[in-house]
């Protein structure tokens, strides 16, 4: 599964994240994006991926973008990254809660693709957090309703297809 | 019906693959990709060998190879801890998984001293700025009014030894404490589309 990657100092405060990278091959084309938890679980070192200015990095299950940056990283024996807490408020953030509740979610799809991204955001689209390091809701004010507006990108229902010899 | 659905032979979509059938998507259009882009139903998408065309009210795109883009090779977010007195210090974070570059490829960078998703996102740089008095001359009176930099902060990319990419970010800090510098980044790729 897709992760982010999180570097922490000596004293396990977070300080730089890797929200995804690309994979290229040997002309410069783009074949992918790198799988940060296959290659930990591998036993792979994150140094194959980056260099950060930290005493280590490990993956992480949810997108929080420069959020990380208020949190410290609690490791379990392995070394891996258990847990995120808050600095300020102690909120914690736990990577088996994460873990669960995304099974919960593939095991409710039924063999359906599972929809996760309320559980852990998404490269581009990181979980937004409130002041205490809580999720919080997405939802956004929208543009007053009575404000007139020119053009649409609301889809429509129907499709229709012509083809012609060009 | 979704734009998947309409594959197959004669219909597939990626380049050199659509012989000589042009197929012109009209009326009330939805292929997926396109969903909530297409409800005018004055426009057109045409699919050529080599092309795809969107004919819109107002006006055309033509993805054809020929014009250029940027993609985004990574992405990530940065602190840099800095100290009063610091002069030049440069930290660096290396992304050796994307291999290596013939050149320095280009970045967007935003930096910021005040963290939270609510701070102010500088374009690439940043300045603590003052305004205090100074001699216009050496050795003259301090009276001359000025504007000057308590901290500045910039951010870059360059290639190190090995030709992998470096995103990192040097400071001067004369005046303005201890500040950690927020730095979010994307790796660009000039790229044709």
């Amino acid at each position: 599964m897709l992760t982010m990657l999180l570097a922490y100092d000596a004293a396990g405060n977070i300080t730089e994240t890797l929200d995804y990278m690309v994979a290229r091959d040997e002309t410069g084309k783009v074949v992918g994006i790198i799988d940060f938890e296959a290659h930990e679980r591998a036993g792979g070192k994150m140094r194959d991926i980056w260099t950060a200015n930290a005493v280590g990095s490990g993956t992480w299950p949810e997108w929080i973008g420069p959020q990380a940056h208020a949190f410290r990283v609690e490791r379990d024996a392995t070394g891996r990254i258990a847990a995120i807490v808050h600095k300020t408020s102690g909120h914690r953030r736990e990577r088996e809660a994460i873990e669960d509740a995304i099974a919960a979610r593939i095991r409710e799809s039924a063999g359906q693709k599972a929809d996760i991204r309320d559980i852990v955001g998404g490269p581009t689209a990181p979980l937004v957090l409130d002041e205490d390091g809580r999720t919080r809701s997405r939802d956004i004010r929208p543009t007053p309703a009575h404000l007139p507006i020119v053009g649409s990108t609301k889809a429509s229902s129907s499709l229709k297809l012509r083809s012609q010899r060009g | 019906m979704t734009f998947d659905k309409l594959r197959g032979p004669g219909h597939v979509m990626s380049r050199g693959q659509v012989p000589q059938e042009r197929r012109i998507w009209d009326g009330e259009i939805q292929p997926a990709p396109f969903v909530g882009r297409t409800r005018n139903k004055t426009e057109r998408v045409i699919i050529d060998d080599d092309s795809i065309t969107v004919i819109g009210s107002g006006g055309t795109v033509v993805i054809d190879g020929n014009s250029d883009m940027f993609r985004i090779l990574a992405a990530g977010s940065r602190t840099h801890d800095t100290s009063e007195g610091d002069d030049q210090v440069q930290q660096n974070t290396t992304l050796t998984a994307l291999g290596t570059f013939t050149s320095t490829p280009s970045h967007l960078s935003y930096v910021t001293p005040t963290a939270g998703n609510s701070g102010t996102r500088n374009l690439g740089w940043y300045f603590g700025m003052a305004t205090d008095f100074c001699a216009t001359t050496s050795g003259g009176s301090p009276t001359a009014e000025r504007v000057v930099a308590t901290i500045g902060f910039k951010t870059h990319t360059v290639l190190n030894g090995s030709d992998q990419v470096q995103i990192g970010s040097g400071v001067s800090n004369t005046a303005a404490g201890n500040v950690t510098m927020q730095h979010r980044y994307y790796i660009l790729e000039q790229v044709a589309i």
